[in-house]
């Protein structure tokens, strides 16, 4: 089976994974800027969820509303079933080309 | 403490543009990420913040407007659905639906192309609203007659007495004139004295050099690349010195850029005159306000108008215009942006530079401009009548969704919507016409500019304006009939009532009245123009070659020239004369009268070698031509028809008559007259001519014509031979006369020929609508041609059955369109001295033309159904 998934989209998808049943907007633009140390908008976030949710990768839940958010509630994010395979589906693409990489002793650049 | 807030209205923002179900998560999202922020620093935060709703500002955010909303895109991709079916189910209405205005479209585009280009020849000066011509008005026996060259010390004397004047310049030209650089000579006709002023008032663009630099001599010189390529080979001459036949040895202070295309003028040569240090004889002629010779330029101040000027020149000319000539001179500034269509009350003639693009006039482009609204106004009211007959076809449609809710709004807003998609689809095939046949476009009307004109910001907004105007014209009526059909007509499936027939076939004959009216309109100027090329002018231009007098050698050597040219057998006959007929140049007067103490008559003058009649044909109605004997030639004339009838003489020959120059008068005898010829443009009379012998006290020869019998190529290397063998030192400016003459009609044959090709495609849209009413005439009819073929009808008496009542229309039509025409162009015609007659010929020309063109394109389809077999059309439905 195929599924696009942009390379942006994966990271966001990961992240949701990762930080399964707490992830939101927010929390993913922390985690995001912190691990690769890149400046990422919050709504190329914001796009990139809203297309894993049409795709059917993430499944979503409003939560309560907290003070800091001017009265508006969270919005969770939560990986699905099929996201969790096409996560997977990458990640053993990745690996098994990763493994076939000859072992080379590089030169110390 | 407060809480500190984002700035209110970026928030507002936000709100407008989000979509509300994601407002929860976005709003709050940035809001949180402000919080975080806000600690360290607000200002940095507050920017963060406002940076993250523009950021968020994206397609996939946006609120639905209601145009996007679900019912109404819905609601246009069922119309948009409904129209392509039915464009397939009806090809042949749409197609003529949308050949008719696509064509129509074209020819509106390419009429506005050329009326922009027209209206913006020399619109390229930057200074143009400040710049202004001297135009003379001089008073005259004849009237008043205005003159473009003027006192010669006018432009000096504008600049020091107008404090609103900024700067003031000559432009003036000579004749021909020949520049040279060792043994390399060129003679061009595309050169000017200025002063150097001119260099502030028009836009010349220097590449090299500086134009107003102050030069040895009487001038210095400043050429475009081209001239400077031809005399030394390369382009970096600037302070280099060429040899003048007008200034003697000059320099070369600038190298300048070709004018642009739209340039009344496109000059290779100016001279920069330096009036101070020309000789004396030079400073007498310049300062003399008697002298009117120069043409005059001025720029004015910013912020002044030509009133400024006006308010103080009665004090002017009473200072400086001598005193007999007051109360007959005045002058006034006419504006830059009104030479090329604004010039026509000025008199031809004078030292003026030779115009690359010759004058227009306002009058024929407003005409054109009405011809192109024409044009696309009948493929409009095709598309009306073509409609609204589909309209009715669809009555089923409109019951269908008046009962399923549609009112009438919607049914008409429907219709809006399907004419917007024909106009959209004829605009764009419209483009591609215009694209394909671009460069004919620009053969026909003489004009050299690119297409981007077409998409240039100027012109977009005549492209939306057009298709604005020809949407509502043609929708509205379609839109109408659709949408109050009866829904009660449900009931009767495709029940067809012949409502509306009398105004569709009114519109069909307002169609027809304006084809006819187009085509008798180009017949007459197509007509006339032909007239004027091929009447006879009483003297022969064909086959003929003029040779320019340009130097003393040439002159003082004129028997020599002529006997040597003449001595060839290419060669039928050669003479000398002062003008030709037909020259650009103006004709000179001469003042006669029969006694000392009469008033002087003005003739136009000519001299000529005892050579010249028979070289031009011209006949010698009574009398004797010259004899050759130079001493006594001198004392006689000849003179043409009008000038007997001027001078009112019973017996011409053999009278004496006073022929004055500007110092004395002589009483000449006259020896012959000639009959009357053409030797201005058609649009003026003859008028009285005096031709003197070459020997005379007024006038010195200036050209030689030569009739050759054939291969003119031969003739002009002998020409060229006997030229040099004389005068070695000016290259001969050699001419055919007949493209001399052309000169004068080329502009209108280009107007004329424009004018008959919108023409013809105003009757083929005519056709079109045409066959489109009678394919739908036919399909109604199906049936009863079916019944009356059973009953013994034959094919004749079907054709008549279709036919008789458009053949009725196009009479009416005939009727209304010949009167009109009949008065507005033989207005047109009254203007010019010579001129066709309006005969009845001309509307029935046009009438079986539209006959023809429009019943040949239906007769294909009624034949076709008057031959079918009546089994298959009573079936029909």
């Amino acid at each position: 089976m195929e599924y696009q998934l942009g390379e942006f989209e994966e990271l966001v998808l990961l992240t949701v994974a990762a930080q399964h049943n707490e992830a939101y907007g927010v929390s993913i633009h922390e985690f995001l800027t912190e691990e690769t140390k890149k400046k990422i908008n919050i709504s190329a976030i914001h796009v990139a969820l809203k297309r894993l949710e049409k795709k059917g990768f993430v499944d979503s839940r409003f939560g309560g509303i907290t003070e800091e958010r001017g009265g508006r509630r969270k919005k969770y994010y939560i990986v699905t079933a099929l996201g969790k395979k096409v996560l997977d589906a990458s990640h053993d693409l990745r690996t098994s080309i990763y493994q076939r990489i000859p072992s080379l002793q590089f030169a110390k650049i | 403490m407060p809480e500190l807030q984002p700035p209110k209205w970026a928030q507002r923002f936000l709100r407008w543009y989000c979509r509300e179900d994601y407002l929860d998560e976005i709003e709050g999202d940035l809001f949180e990420l402000y919080s975080i922020r806000v600690a360290a620093s607000s200002r940095k935060a507050n920017l963060f913040f406002v940076w993250n709703v523009f950021r968020s500002f994206r397609w996939i955010n946006l609120k639905k407007t209601q145009l996007s909303n679900n019912w109404t895109m819905n609601m246009f991709k069922n119309y948009s659905k409904i129209y392509f079916r039915r464009f397939r189910k009806e090809t042949v209405h749409y197609a003529v639906n949308i050949l008719g205005l696509s064509l129509g479209l074209s020819i509106l585009f390419f009429i506005l192309m050329f009326v922009y280009d027209e209206q913006n020849i020399d619109s390229f000066h930057s200074k143009k609203d400040r710049i202004y011509r001297v135009v003379n008005e001089v008073q005259e026996e004849e009237g008043l007659n205005h003159y473009l060259s003027g006192p010669n010390p006018l432009a000096k004397a504008l600049k020091t007495d107008f404090p609103s004047v900024e700067e003031t310049s000559w432009l003036t030209y000579f004749g021909s004139h020949v520049l040279a650089k060792d043994d390399i000579r060129i003679a061009d006709r595309d050169w000017a004295i200025v002063n150097r002023g001119m260099f502030d008032i028009l836009d010349i663009d220097i590449l090299e050099g500086n134009p107003v630099k102050q030069t040895e001599g009487d001038a210095g010189i400043v050429i475009t690349e081209e001239v400077a390529m031809k005399l030394f080979g390369r382009t970096d001459v600037v302070g280099e010195v060429v040899d003048g036949s007008r200034f003697g040895t000059i320099e070369v202070v600038a190298i300048m850029d070709d004018m642009p295309r739209n340039s009344s003028y496109q000059f290779k040569e100016l001279y920069v005159l330096n009036p101070d240090q020309m000789a004396e004889g030079w400073q007498n002629f310049l300062n003399d306000w008697d002298t009117q010779f120069m043409q005059t330029w001025v720029l004015l101040k910013e912020g002044t108008t030509p009133e400024d000027v006006y308010a103080s020149k009665d004090q002017f000319i009473e200072k400086y215009i001598a005193e007999e000539n007051k109360g007959k001179y005045d002058f006034y500034l006419h504006p830059l942006t009104e030479v090329h269509l604004g010039s026509t009350h000025i008199k031809n003639g004078g030292p003026a530079p030779l115009l690359s693009i010759p004058y227009s006039d306002r009058e024929f482009v407003s005409m054109i401009l009405i011809m192109g609204m024409l044009v696309i106004f009948i493929a409009a009211l095709n598309y009306v009548n073509l409609s609204s007959v589909q309209a009715l076809k669809r009555t089923l449609e409109a019951s269908m969704r008046k009962i399923n809710g549609a009112t009438n709004k919607h049914l008409f807003g429907q219709l809006f919507f399907e004419t917007f998609l024909t106009v959209i689809l004829s605009y764009v095939l419209a483009l591609l016409l215009i694209v394909v046949l671009f460069p004919f476009f620009l053969q026909i009307a003489n004009k050299d500019f690119g297409i981007s004109l077409l998409f240039s910001a100027d012109f977009i907004f005549y492209h939306v304006i057009s298709i604005l105007i020809i949407w509502t014209i043609s929708a509205l009526l379609p839109a109408l009939y659709y949408s109050q059909l009866k829904r009660s007509l449900l009931v009767m499936k495709n029940a067809f009532s012949g409502k509306g027939d009398l105004l569709r076939k009114g519109l069909v004959g307002i169609q027809y009245a304006l084809s006819i009216f187009l085509i008798i309109g180009s017949l007459v100027i197509y007509r006339q123009l032909n007239y004027v090329q091929s009447k006879d002018l009483g003297f022969n231009n064909k086959n003929m070659i003029v040779l320019d007098i340009n130097s003393g050698a040439a002159r003082g050597n004129f028997k020599n020239i002529v006997e040597g040219i003449k001595n060839n057998p290419n060669v039928i006959n050669a003479s000398t004369s002062s003008r030709v007929p037909g020259e650009w140049k103006d004709i000179p007067i001469a003042n006669v009268s029969k006694n000392l103490t009469d008033d002087a008559m003005e003739f136009s003058h000519y001299a000529a070698d005892k050579y010249w009649l028979d070289t031009y044909d011209i006949k010698l109605l009574d009398g004797e031509n010259f004899t050759g004997a130079d001493q006594s030639d001198s004392l006689y004339i000849l003179i043409n028809e009008e000038a007997v009838k001027a001078l009112n003489l019973e017996q011409p020959i053999g009278e004496s008559v006073w022929v004055m120059s500007n110092s004395d008068s002589v009483k000449m005898r006259i020896k012959g007259v000639v009959e009357n010829f053409h030797f201005e443009s058609l649009y003026e009379a003859i008028g009285p001519v005096l031709i003197t012998h070459w020997n005379n006290h007024i006038r010195s020869i200036d050209y030689f014509t030569i009739k050759y019998a054939q291969n003119p190529k031969e003739t002009i290397a002998h020409i060229e031979e006997v030229n040099a063998t004389f005068d070695p030192n000016t290259p001969a400016e050699i001419n055919f006369l007949d493209q001399q003459w052309e000169r004068f009609y080329e502009a209108e044959e280009s107007r004329s020929t424009i004018i008959l090709i919108a023409s013809i495609v105003s009757i083929i849209i005519s056709a079109f609508g045409l066959f489109g009413l009678i394919n739908f005439t036919v399909e109604r009819k199906t049936k009863e041609i079916g019944i009356r073929k059973v009953m013994g009808a034959n094919v004749q008496n079907i054709t008549t059955l279709i036919l008789k009542d458009y053949l009725i229309l196009l009479i009416i039509s005939l009727v209304i369109a010949a009167p009109v025409s009949w008065w507005l162009f033989g207005d047109w015609l009254a203007d010019f001295a010579y001129r066709i007659n309006m005969s009845v010929d001309l509307f029935v020309i046009a009438f079986v033309l539209v006959l023809i063109i429009s019943f040949t394109t239906v007769l294909a389809r009624i034949y076709k159904i008057a031959k079918a077999n009546p089994v298959q059309s009573i079936r029909y439905e």
